[in-house]
């Protein structure tokens, strides 16, 4: 377990009906509503509670006709907190850590269900929106103008600017009207 | 002010103050997260009294014309709310749902209540 998965863990256990759900979880699987009765909380709460704790990988859920079971996972609570102590963290994985958790946060700012809610002004964060839409494209192929600007628009109306900036930011290059994906 | 209105302000004010409280309760609970989705609802109380203070500044003591306005912004003001909601449950975003039902149960309330206040006032004389 990596520092940062420990820390999202216990900022995910300090919470007293989270850790009531992983009680009556302790006992047997259950689903939502019968969590919610037992606990005397709306399904809708328990839901929440649920996906953060599915989040931080305490519990786990399989479909099970109409319903979705939820499971305690036995494997991280039986992982010692010296164990957790004693994981060792070399700096370029650390720094590893500090940029995934930064793009991570850009990413959640800026999109919305998949869509880009508007384009950051500062360049560094522009660039992780770019760096992700750009994903969308394959690498090695050649796309028309109206393609990228189709697939673009996927993310954003304004399909121009992004192109451009894409450009600029060597994530895009353009030769004889044709787009190609820079490998990043 | 007639006083219907003035009870329903004080309805609200009265509200805001209930849900702020159990916020409070569920801090001390160590349940911080519900907290914050009662904190959003007792917001909802804030917002519809100046909601409904606007109306009645607007109506210049006309109480048809301050329940007109009161019942037109009390509407369009959650539709927003409810659009999000929809989107939300389309990607089983369980965070906003949550948020954005909690909002719409306190608008429903205030409604509710706001009916039951109209009809006990009568025409506010």
């Amino acid at each position: 377990m990596t520092e940062q998965e420990a820390i999202k863990l216990f900022k995910c256990l300090a919470d007293k009906s989270r850790i009531q759900i992983l009680k009556s979880l302790i006992q047997e699987d259950m689903f939502v509503e019968r969590l919610a009765e037992r606990l005397n909380l709306t399904a809708p709460t328990i839901s929440f509670h649920l996906k953060k704790l599915e989040d931080a990988g305490a519990v786990t859920s399989r479909k099970e006709q109409y319903y979705t079971m939820y499971s305690i996972n036995q494997q991280i609570f039986n992982t010692s907190m010296l164990d957790i102590l004693k994981e060792e963290s070399s700096e370029s994985s650390l720094q590893e850590e500090r940029d995934e958790l930064y793009r991570r946060k850009v990413l959640d700012s800026f999109f919305e269900y998949g869509k880009l809610k508007t384009i950051p002004s500062q360049r560094k964060k522009e660039r992780v929106i770019l760096e992700e839409i750009v994903k969308a494209f394959e690498v090695g192929r050649e796309y028309t103008e109206r393609e990228v600007n189709i697939i673009i628009a996927d993310y954003f109306d304004d399909f121009c600017t992004l192109r451009r900036d894409m450009i600029s930011e060597g994530l895009l290059e353009r030769k004889d009207m044709k787009y190609k994906r820079i490998p990043g | 002010m007639c006083e219907m209105m003035e009870k329903f302000d004080a309805y609200l004010t009265e509200r805001n103050r209930e849900v702020s409280e159990e916020a409070q309760k569920l801090i001390q609970e160590e349940r911080a997260d519900e907290a914050r989705f009662l904190k959003a609802k007792a917001n909802i109380f804030d917002v519809f009294k100046s909601l409904f203070r606007v109306s009645c500044q607007q109506a210049e003591g006309d109480t048809g014309k301050c329940d007109t306005l009161f019942l037109d912004k009390a509407k369009s003001v959650p539709m927003s709310w409810q659009k999000a909601l929809t989107l939300a449950k389309e990607h089983g975003d369980t965070e906003r749902i949550l948020m954005e039902e909690t909002k719409l149960s306190a608008v429903e309330e205030i409604l509710e209540r706001y009916e039951v206040f109209k009809a006990e006032g009568g025409d506010g004389e």
